[in-house]
């Protein structure tokens, strides 16, 4: 009998590149909710609070450590009182491509998945990404649970499965029904919440939720 | 970096490692997991009505 392999550290390391603005967290919790529940640890530039690591110092290291990329380009739009595009995404996305191109060893095995709001729209802006996985969330966290899921679950070997769509639905519905109580009882507002405590409770809410059924 | 021996949870009917982040966050693990069992049991108090 094949013996089961232990994925690396590397494998199961997600970089998570999106916009990381109010607007944009109910998507970014989606994102983290799916990748940890998955059994995937989710990275990001946020992780990180040290000013005196130069950002993009910060964002090679970490794309450095992660085979995986989730990389959202929808924000096109113009925003901020000079009314001026965002590029730090489609920025990153170049450079976790580069690495994965020219990065050499392990840097080869990079995997991207590409998400905008519309699957083509990506054609007007980003045309050079053509041929790259690029799925379309239409803006909806519950989409993006499920093709987040199916994304990941390519990327595990034969032996090894993901929780299905719907389970990993029915725990993201339940976190968040549950989630204004618990910040009420942390006594936090949604955006007084870090990226890296997002991604511990979101650990200990299925920690806890699994404990109860067990 | 992250560690590998994580938390083992069922989700549905398939077995998950929950693996730990490689940063520590700001708010304490108790004070969270004190948060959580507020919630469940509130919920559990709720579904014995």
């Amino acid at each position: 009998m094949a013996r089961k392999q232990t994925p690396s550290d590397y494998d199961v390391q997600v970089f998570i590149n999106c916009p990381f603005d109010t607007e944009y967290l109910p998507l970014l919790r989606a994102m983290a909710f799916v990748v940890k529940a998955c059994g995937f640890v989710p990275r990001c530039a946020l992780e990180v609070d040290d000013a005196a690591e130069v950002r993009v110092e910060k964002i090679l290291r970490i794309i450095a450590e992660c085979r995986l990329g989730i990389h959202d380009i929808s924000r096109t739009q113009c925003s901020g009182k000079k009314r001026l595009p965002r590029f730090n995404m489609p920025f990153e996305l170049g450079l976790f491509l580069g690495a994965a191109k020219l990065g050499g060893g392990q840097h080869g095995q990079k995997v991207a998945l590409i998400l905008d709001v519309e699957r083509f729209r990506y054609q007007q802006f980003l045309s050079d990404i053509a041929g790259q996985d690029i799925k379309a969330h239409h803006g909806k966290p519950e989409m993006l649970v499920g093709i987040i899921r199916d994304w990941l679950n390519t990327r595990l070997g034969s032996q090894q499965v993901l929780p299905g769509k719907a389970a990993l639905l029915k725990q993201y519905r339940l976190f968040q029904k549950k989630l204004p109580m618990m910040l009420k009882n942390l006594e936090l507002k949604e955006s007084e919440v870090s990226f890296v405590d997002w991604l511990k409770l979101i650990g200990l809410w299925l920690e806890a939720v699994a404990a109860v059924k067990s | 970096m992250a560690k590998q021996n994580g938390v083992k949870i069922k989700i549905g009917n398939v077995n998950v490692t929950l693996r730990s982040q490689p940063q520590k966050g700001t708010i304490s693990e108790s004070k969270m997991r004190g948060a959580i069992s507020k919630v469940l049991e509130t919920q559990k108090a709720t579904a014995n009505k």
